[in-house]
C-alpha cells in the first residue's frame, strides 16, 4: 500500500512538473526575461522571416520566441517550444549553428573594420548559453550573469 | 607721351577686364558643381551603409539628405529591418520603416552591401537578395508614394584585402536583378568609380581600407546622378 501511494505521489509530482513545462510558452518564458533586463533596456521580438532564415523551418516548433536588443549591442534570447522533447538535441545543434554563424559575421566585420571595437559583441557569443527545459529550448547571447537569472527564474 | 597715354589706357583696360574673365572662370568652376544644388539632388535622400553616412560630411548635399545609424554600420542581414537610422528631424534613433513613413522622401537611394552582406553573403546571394528585397518592401509599405532608387555597391581599392570586386560584381546583378524584378531604376556607379581593372581609383580611396571615398569621389557619384534625372523622373 505504501509503495502505491508512494508510486501516486511521485506520479502526480511528474504530471506537476510537466504541466509547468507545458505551460510556460516562448513569450512567457521571454517577459519573465525582459523583466530581468529592466525596462531601460528596449528589446524588439523578431519576426517570422527571421526566424524561417536563420533557424530553418522546422515542422517540429510550435512556438518561438526571438528578443534582440534594439540598441546594436547584441544582447539577444529565444525559446522555442518543441512538439516533442525528442527534437530538442537537434534543435539545439541549430541554435548553436546559428550563434556561430552571428559570431562569424561580427568577426568579418571586424576584418573589414580592424580599428572598430568589436571585441564586447565577440565575448557575448563566446559565453552564450544553449540548453533546454522539456520541451522548451532555450538561448541567450549576453552576459553570463542575467542569463544565469532569467534561467533561473523561468525554471522558477 | 601720346605712347604713354595708349599704355595706360590699354593697362587699364586691361585691369578692368582680368577680374571678369576670373569671375568668369569662377562662374565655370561654380557650374562644374552646380548639380549639388539642383533640384533633382536635392529632392534625393541617401540611405545606405558607411559608405552613405559619409556623404554627411564629404558630399555636397544637406546633412538632412543621409539617412545612416549612429556608427555608420548597416549590415545587410535577417535584422536590415530592425536597424534603426538617425531621424534627421528628430536626432532619435528609429526603424528605417518608421523614418520613411513619417518623412516620406520623394526619392529615396539605397546603396547597401558592402557593411559585411557583399563578404558575409558570398556563398549565399538568395540571402543577399532575400533580405535587400525585405529591406526594400518594409520601405515602400511604409511610404507607398516614395521613389526607391537602387544604386550599385561601390567598387573596392586595391589594398581591400578582405572584399574582392568580383564580390561586387556579383552582389550589383543581385541588385540589378532585384531592381528590374520590383520595377526600380538601378543606378550603376562602378564606371564612373573604377579605374581600367575595376579597382576604386587611386583619387576616390579616402582610407587604407579600400572601401571608404573621398570628397571628390562622392562629386562623381551625384554628377552621374543627376545625369540620370530624366530617366529616373520618367
Amino acid at each position: 500500500m505504501k509503495k502505491i501511494c508512494f508510486l501516486f505521489v511521485l506520479l502526480l509530482a511528474f504530471s506537476g512538473c510537466s504541466r509547468e513545462t507545458m505551460d510556460m510558452t516562448p513569450e512567457k518564458a521571454a517577459e519573465v526575461v525582459l523583466t530581468e533586463y529592466g525596462e531601460n533596456t528596449g528589446f524588439v521580438r523578431a519576426d517570422e522571416d527571421f526566424l524561417t532564415t536563420n533557424f530553418g523551418s522546422r515542422d517540429y516548433v510550435r512556438e518561438s520566441a526571438v528578443y534582440f536588443s534594439e540598441n546594436g549591442d547584441g544582447n539577444e534570447f529565444g525559446f522555442f517550444r518543441l512538439s516533442d522533447e525528442q527534437y530538442s538535441d537537434e534543435m539545439i545543434a541549430a541554435v548553436e549553428e546559428y550563434i556561430n554563424s552571428e559570431r562569424q559575421s561580427v568577426q568579418s566585420l571586424a576584418s573589414l573594420y580592424p580599428a572598430d571595437e568589436l571585441s564586447d559583441r565577440l565575448q557575448r557569443f563566446d559565453s552564450a548559453t544553449v540548453g533546454h527545459m522539456g520541451d522548451l529550448v532555450y538561448y541567450f547571447i549576453t552576459e553570463p550573469t542575467i542569463a544565469k537569472n532569467a534561467v533561473r527564474r523561468f525554471r522558477g | 607721351m601720346r605712347f604713354n597715354r595708349i599704355f595706360l589706357f590699354i593697362f587699364a583696360i586691361f585691369l578692368i577686364l582680368f577680374p571678369l574673365f576670373g569671375c568668369r572662370r569662377a562662374s565655370a568652376a561654380a557650374k562644374a558643381v552646380q548639380y549639388t544644388e539642383s533640384d533633382f539632388i536635392s529632392e534625393l535622400t541617401f540611405l545606405g551603409d558607411s559608405t552613405t553616412a559619409h556623404m554627411q560630411s564629404r558630399a555636397a548635399v544637406q546633412k538632412e539628405q543621409v539617412w545612416a545609424t549612429k556608427n555608420r554600420y548597416l549590415n545587410l542581414d535577417s535584422r536590415i529591418t530592425y536597424a534603426r537610422i538617425v531621424a534627421p528631424d528628430t536626432g532619435e534613433e528609429e526603424l528605417i520603416a518608421d523614418v520613411a513613413a513619417r518623412l516620406k522622401p520623394r526619392y529615396l537611394v539605397i546603396t547597401l552591401g558592402i557593411d559585411y552582406g557583399v563578404y558575409y553573403y558570398r556563398e549565399r546571394p538568395d540571402l543577399f537578395a532575400h533580405y535587400y528585397e525585405k529591406l526594400v518592401c518594409a520601405i515602400q509599405a511604409a511610404s507607398p508614394e516614395t521613389h526607391v532608387i537602387l544604386q550599385s555597391i561601390f567598387p573596392v581599392g586595391r589594398s581591400c584585402t578582405v572584399i574582392t570586386n568580383d564580390m561586387v560584381e556579383r552582389s550589383n546583378q543581385i541588385i540589378k536583378e532585384l531592381a528590374e524584378k520590383k520595377g526600380l531604376p538601378f543606378v550603376d556607379q562602378t564606371k564612373v568609380l573604377a579605374d581600367g581593372q575595376g579597382y576604386l581609383r587611386e583619387e576616390f580611396c579616402y582610407s587604407e581600407d579600400g572601401i571608404h571615398l573621398t570628397d571628390s569621389a562622392y562629386t562623381a557619384i551625384l554628377s552621374h546622378l543627376s545625369t540620370l534625372e530624366h530617366e529616373i523622373r520618367g
